[in-house]
């Protein structure tokens, strides 16, 4: 702990601080003699007066900043501007692109086991080129008659509407014809279905 | 903003403020400007007339004020934070170094010459004061320059060392008691001025 100064201390350092010894009363003159020699308070005085002179004539070196880093200030207007023109130039450019998303890799699934094919066997296919043309004719009754015209052409005779008797065969069988065997290497079948000369 | 003219006439705390702004370089000059004699000064004293070393440390106190500028309290004075930093470096150097070698024109004064003499003048007392100075211990020193070199007040110092005012007396009375028994030996005249000159 430091020592802290009596107030007899306190009143020489006071006295010290601001009379010269010689300019001191005599009470202050004995008080001062009491607690320093008259030489010691001398060299002090002297020391409070001058030590101030002696900050002077010092010159302190220009200053060095630190280098700062060059920066660059954007105005808030350019900023705005620039992203505005990146939205207008992306709408622009990807607006006709889809998205188009490729799944890679997936495992195939087969739906069914097994396929059957049946193959369609046709007995007797009569093919005719037969053209019309269907026009609705809409009447004045409360029911809508569609009615089919037959339009001719120069290039085709009119045939009558296909039916059951049409199709129906009028011809006789060649099995059924005596003079098959004079055919040579004809082979017949029979009611069991094998052909042959019998 | 200010300009250039209108910055030397802002008070130190509305420097400090600006320190955070763009015109970080310009404040930190102008307060270079006001405070780095005096503060070079304390340096010498605090550093046993080291003025190289005091010049660097000039150069790093206003670095510190730069990056710390942050931590500055606006109610208090700007040179009491600044003296306060400036002592807190002279301490973390007097424990890096423990040096108490003085190395300003010590050899001009010659011991034991006459102060009344026409030899003895202002200069050489300048001379040995600043070596008493320099053979105070820290404590002591720091009080002694703050106060009758700086010419600070005893509620200033009191800030700066974060100790009570009656210890900042007390440093100062013994610090001056330790120089005016250097300073005996050379005899200065108790006259009304503090030296007696041709």
């Amino acid at each position: 702990m430091e020592r802290e100064m009596n107030s007899k201390e306190e009143q020489l350092y006071d006295l010290m601080e601001s009379k010269p010894f010689d300019e001191l009363s005599s009470d202050e003159t004995h008080f001062v003699l009491s607690q320093t020699t008259k030489e010691e308070y001398i060299a002090g005085f002297s020391a409070l007066g001058s030590a101030q002179s002696l900050n002077d004539g010092f010159t302190a070196k220009p200053l060095v900043l630190p280098s700062k880093r060059a920066v660059i200030v954007i105005p808030l207007y350019q900023t705005i501007a620039a992203i505005a023109a990146a939205v207008l130039i992306s709408f622009f450019v990807f607006r006709s692109n889809e998205v188009i998303i490729n799944e890679v890799n997936v495992p195939s699934v087969a739906v069914a086991d097994t396929v059957f094919i049946d193959n369609s066997k046709y007995d007797t296919v009569i093919e005719r080129e037969i053209q019309f043309v269907d026009r609705v004719i809409y009447q004045k009754a409360q029911e809508q008659i569609v009615e089919r015209e037959h339009i001719q052409t120069n290039s085709y005779m009119p045939v009558p509407a296909i039916n059951s008797e049409d199709i129906t065969s009028v011809g006789q069988s060649l099995k059924n014809d005596e003079t098959y065997v004079l055919v040579q290497d004809l082979i017949v079948g029979n009611e069991s279905g094998i052909f042959g000369r019998d | 903003m200010f300009r250039k003219d209108q910055i030397s006439k802002l008070t130190d705390e509305r420097l400090v403020e600006l320190l955070s702004s763009s015109r970080s370089n310009e404040a930190l000059t102008e307060l270079h400007a006001r405070y780095s004699n005096k503060v070079l000064g304390y340096f010498v004293r605090m550093l046993h007339g080291d003025l190289n070393k005091a010049q660097d440390f000039v150069q790093e106190l206003f670095m510190k004020i730069l990056e710390k500028h942050h931590q500055f309290d606006l109610s208090r004075k700007f040179y009491t934070w600044m003296f306060t930093i400036a002592t807190n470096m002279c301490k973390t150097e007097y424990r890096s170094t423990n040096r108490m070698t003085y190395s300003e024109n010590e050899s001009d004064f010659e011991t034991g010459a006459d102060w009344n003499e026409n030899t003895a003048d202002k200069d050489q007392f300048n001379s040995k004061l600043k070596i008493a100075i320099s053979k105070l211990e820290e404590h002591h020193r720091d009080a002694f320059v703050l106060r009758h070199v700086q010419d600070l007040s005893i509620n200033e110092i009191s800030e700066i060392l974060n100790i009570s005012k009656g210890t900042v007396k007390s440093r100062i009375f013994y610090g001056t008691k330790k120089i005016a028994k250097e300073l005996i030996e050379f005899k200065p005249t108790g006259e009304g001025s503090v030296f007696k000159m041709n």
